[in-house]
């Protein structure tokens, strides 16, 4: 992936909208002393380049009993890898999918609000999925920290 | 090489000024809806949001301060995590022994390199995800500072080698 260099109004743009980011550029450009004009072209540069996006996050709270589950995956040939990897990606319920080096092939989370839930979807999503072999999975009881500051931009 | 420490933007200031959010208020549609739009796109002005979701823009106004105001959904920024330049990127089991998991878990939590602590029953007792510069920092933070936490018994690593997704939509606010 190419990189472009960030300076400090960069990080400090990105750190404003860390916080709040449906303030606009005007504001931000009062705060920093800047014209808006400004603070729209390097924010259009930070998004094109997907250094960052800018998205709602929903307070966990909302639901009734979350849990992270950790699904810890083996396909069943070393050539099954990355199109399994590409299909958890592409299930709107899997908000992280990872080939792994250790533990196991692929990791993909999913949150769920009970048992019965992560075993349909287990079931009747995951099983069904061409070369899983084998599913292990971890259940994340007390979600103690996520810093959402941070994702994964893909193309 | 020292340790990248992005800078502490979620202060105690600003999240103790929230009010917290009944936990599981049904939300109503209009709200679902609004979300969903900033899911896609978090910079959509008010007016172009109101247009796509057709009501008026007063009240995707007041409807979007009130879930900001009762902390129910945050609109924010979000860095890639390779574009920050962390290369190595692990998935870490713990196993924790004479303390509690929830207590070795606040301590992982204090570190800005671990970016995600759960408490977990399977495997091991703790999940966390711990992003660095390159493999010697990854070493550093495993080797010198994890296995040192009170109460960290074994660390069970393994590199996510390609992150296909990562969009955290649900959060701890």
């Amino acid at each position: 992936m190419t990189r472009i260099p960030l300076d400090d109004l960069d990080q400090k743009i990105i750190d404003r909208l860390s916080r709040d980011a449906r303030v606009s550029n005007r504001e931000i450009g009062r705060e920093f002393g800047l014209t808006e004009g400004t603070i729209r072209s390097r924010l259009k540069r930070l998004l094109d380049n997907k250094v960052i996006r800018v998205a709602a996050v929903t307070n966990a709270n909302r639901l009734k009993n979350p849990f992270l589950a950790y699904l810890w995956i083996e396909a069943d040939t070393a050539g099954d890898i990355q199109a399994l990897a590409e299909r958890l990606a592409s299930l709107p319920e899997i908000t992280f999918v990872s080939t792994m080096l250790g533990r196991a092939d692929v990791l993909a989370m999913t949150l769920v609000e009970n048992g019965s839930q992560l075993t349909d979807f287990l079931h009747q999503t995951i099983d069904k999925i061409p070369g899983v072999r084998r599913v292990r999975y971890s259940l994340g009881q007390n979600f103690i920290k996520h810093d959402f500051r941070y994702c994964v931009l893909v193309n | 090489m020292a340790t990248k420490k992005p800078k502490k933007i979620n202060g105690e200031d600003a999240s103790s000024a929230r009010t917290p959010a009944p936990p599981h208020a049904v939300l109503e549609p209009i709200d679902e809806k609004i979300i969903a739009a900033l899911r896609q796109s978090g910079r959509i002005a008010n007016r172009d949001l109101a247009r796509l979701i057709d009501v008026n823009e007063a009240t995707v106004r007041t409807r979007l301060r009130k879930l900001e105001a009762t902390n129910a959904v945050r609109v924010v920024a979000m860095r890639d995590i390779t574009a920050m330049g962390f290369n190595a990127i692990a998935a870490v089991g713990v196993q924790v022994k004479g303390r509690s998991a929830n207590d070795v878990g606040a301590d992982l939590a204090k570190i800005e390199n671990v970016i995600t602590v759960n408490v977990t029953i399977g495997m091991y007792d703790l999940e966390a995800q711990v992003v660095a510069n390159d493999i010697e920092e990854l070493d550093r933070l495993l080797t010198d500072v994890i296995a040192h936490i009170e109460g960290v018994e074994r660390l069970f690593p393994g590199l996510s080698m390609k992150i296909l997704k990562y969009n955290p939509e649900w959060a701890p606010l």
